[in-house]
């Protein structure tokens, strides 16, 4: 078990309930409470089967910022891709379901890498004070999305919940590692308005990705039923292939309802 | 070498050899990065070159759009979905990289698709110092599809009539058409300095260079063999000369 893993190891609170409850009766639950919730569950067996290494953010501990495009033959390391990938991000006002500032790896870091490939998963969990949900998805999106590291070429593809970063030879020796993309990534999301708090969780490791299937196949049917509220201006949802989500999901019903008054006053 | 050329030409005046003899001399600049573009639906830099198609930009725009049809996306998801798979669709030898457009659209408007993957293409080509763009002979379709400016409108014709015709065509067509700094003439397969001085006394075109018949670009053609594999020959020459006042 590596030593800094064993700092953290702590019994798994397994049995307690997946979400705390709101601490006052005019909390509503959000979009993806739940979904933060099995994550949670997750990093703590994961902490305790010493599989996780956490750190805080460090605003020295960042990247230069330059958009890049790194080619094969200059590419030190691969990241994600066809390999293995996930992209998840969620967001909640509630300051109890998400450590600010944290930054958390399971499987290697970059340096400690053995092959020219690894799997990549990148869990973004952000927590603030938000109005509307579908204008919070699109500015962190943004950040994330234009978020261009010098030596690193990343690219998102959101609907299929990939991520794929080529890394120079010339970052590699120059120090990048996960912490300096947690830490660009934090400083960066950091500046948007009612931004609170900001927790990374990076994933190497092609057994632990597997693990966040589910949550995050949950995650895709609530943003892609967010999106078609958004983008859509009738709602039939008698034939909409969201209807299931919509139905379990308190907060997206709750958003429905409200776009659906709003758009009968215009 | 820098900037963005197009290579257009009647078909069959050596407009791909040209690509990729250009192409060839990218590897040479080993500071510099090119990228060669197949415009031309016939695909044949692929070939000339031997890199792979792994997807065109067409099959991208198919699947972004059988996408759409199945789930619920918006812009931002369409643009970052392109981003990442033109990134796949690149092949890659060295310092060269390598996109194949593929075939024309087909019917349908998905203007919004059109103009992020132009945008795409134009954004990573700014990672590229040269830019060679192998074009079909409608040339305004290269300003639909590829790239909104070009540089450099590089009319490749052989000694033949009809093959400059089609070239001061292109050039008329271009100049209504499409965005581009300058254009010049350069012609294939001469075989004596008196062939050229008659091709230049007949078009009013401003010649920019000439390429020799070379038997081992013959040679490579008839073998299929890769031009990025081509020993110093007289073509290559030829084509280091012209690369020396292109750019641009």
């Amino acid at each position: 078990m590596p030593e800094q893993a064993a700092t953290f190891l702590a019994s798994p609170s397994l049995l307690a309930p997946k979400v705390p409850p709101c601490r006052d009766r005019s909390e509503k639950m959000g979009l993806f409470d739940e979904s933060i919730g099995s994550i949670s569950d997750y990093l703590e067996v994961a902490r305790y089967r010493g599989l996780l290494r956490q750190s805080c953010y460090d605003s020295f501990a960042v990247w230069p910022e330059k958009r890049s495009l790194v080619l094969q033959e200059d590419t030190g390391l691969e990241l994600g891709g066809s390999i293995g990938s996930l992209f998840l991000l969620l967001w909640t006002n509630r300051r109890d379901l998400v450590r600010a500032g944290s930054i958390s790896i399971i499987g290697p870091d970059l340096p400690e890498r053995e092959s020219r490939r690894l799997p990549f998963g990148l869990v973004a969990l952000v927590q603030g004070d938000f109005q509307d949900e579908y204008d919070t998805y699109r500015d962190i999106r943004e950040v994330i999305f234009d978020t261009h590291l010098e030596g690193v070429s990343s690219r998102f593809w959101p609907d299929s919940g990939q991520v794929w970063c080529r890394v120079s030879r010339e970052a590699l020796q120059k120090g990048f590692a996960l912490n300096r993309l947690g830490g660009t990534l934090i400083k960066r999301l950091s500046a948007l308005p009612g931004l609170e708090g900001v927790e990374l969780v990076f994933i190497t490791d092609q057994e632990e990705l597997k693990r966040l299937k589910k949550p995050a196949e949950k995650v895709q049917d609530i943003v892609e039923a967010l999106i078609k509220m958004y983008e859509e201006m009738h709602f039939d949802c008698e034939t909409c292939e969201y209807q299931e989500v919509c139905e379990e999901v308190a907060g997206l019903k709750e958003i429905r309802d409200r776009l659906r008054e709003k758009r009968g006053r215009q | 070498m820098k900037g963005i050329i197009s290579i257009c030409g009647k078909g069959g005046v050596g407009k791909t050899t040209l690509a990729a003899l250009l192409s060839r001399l990218v590897l040479e600049e080993k500071n510099s990065r090119g990228l060669a573009i197949d415009a031309d639906p016939a695909g044949g830099l692929s070939l000339a070159l031997s890199l792979p198609i792994k997807k065109t930009v067409n099959d991208l725009r198919k699947s972004v759009i059988a996408s759409i049809k199945t789930h619920s996306t918006d812009s931002l998801n369409l643009a970052a979905s392109i981003d990442y798979q033109l990134l796949e669709a690149l092949s890659e030898y060295r310092n060269l990289a390598f996109l194949a457009v593929g075939r024309p659209e087909e019917e349908g408007c998905y203007c919004q698709v059109n103009t992020f993957l132009r945008e795409a293409i134009e954004i990573m080509a700014g990672h590229f110092d040269l830019v060679l763009i192998d074009a079909e002979a409608g040339v305004e379709q290269v300003n639909r599809r590829v790239m909104g400016q070009i540089d450099l409108l590089l009319l490749v014709s052989d000694l033949s009539a009809k093959g400059l015709r089609v070239a001061e065509t292109i050039k008329q067509v271009a100049d209504e058409a499409m965005q581009y700094r300058s254009a010049g003439l350069l012609i294939n397969r001469v075989r004596s300095k008196k062939e050229l001085a008659e091709v230049q006394q007949s078009t009013h075109l401003p010649l920019l260079g000439w390429l020799p018949e070379d038997q081992r670009v013959r040679q490579f053609d008839m073998a299929g063999r890769s031009f990025l594999e081509l020993p110093d020959c007289p073509s290559l020459q030829a084509v280091r000369e012209l690369s020396r006042s292109l750019i641009v």
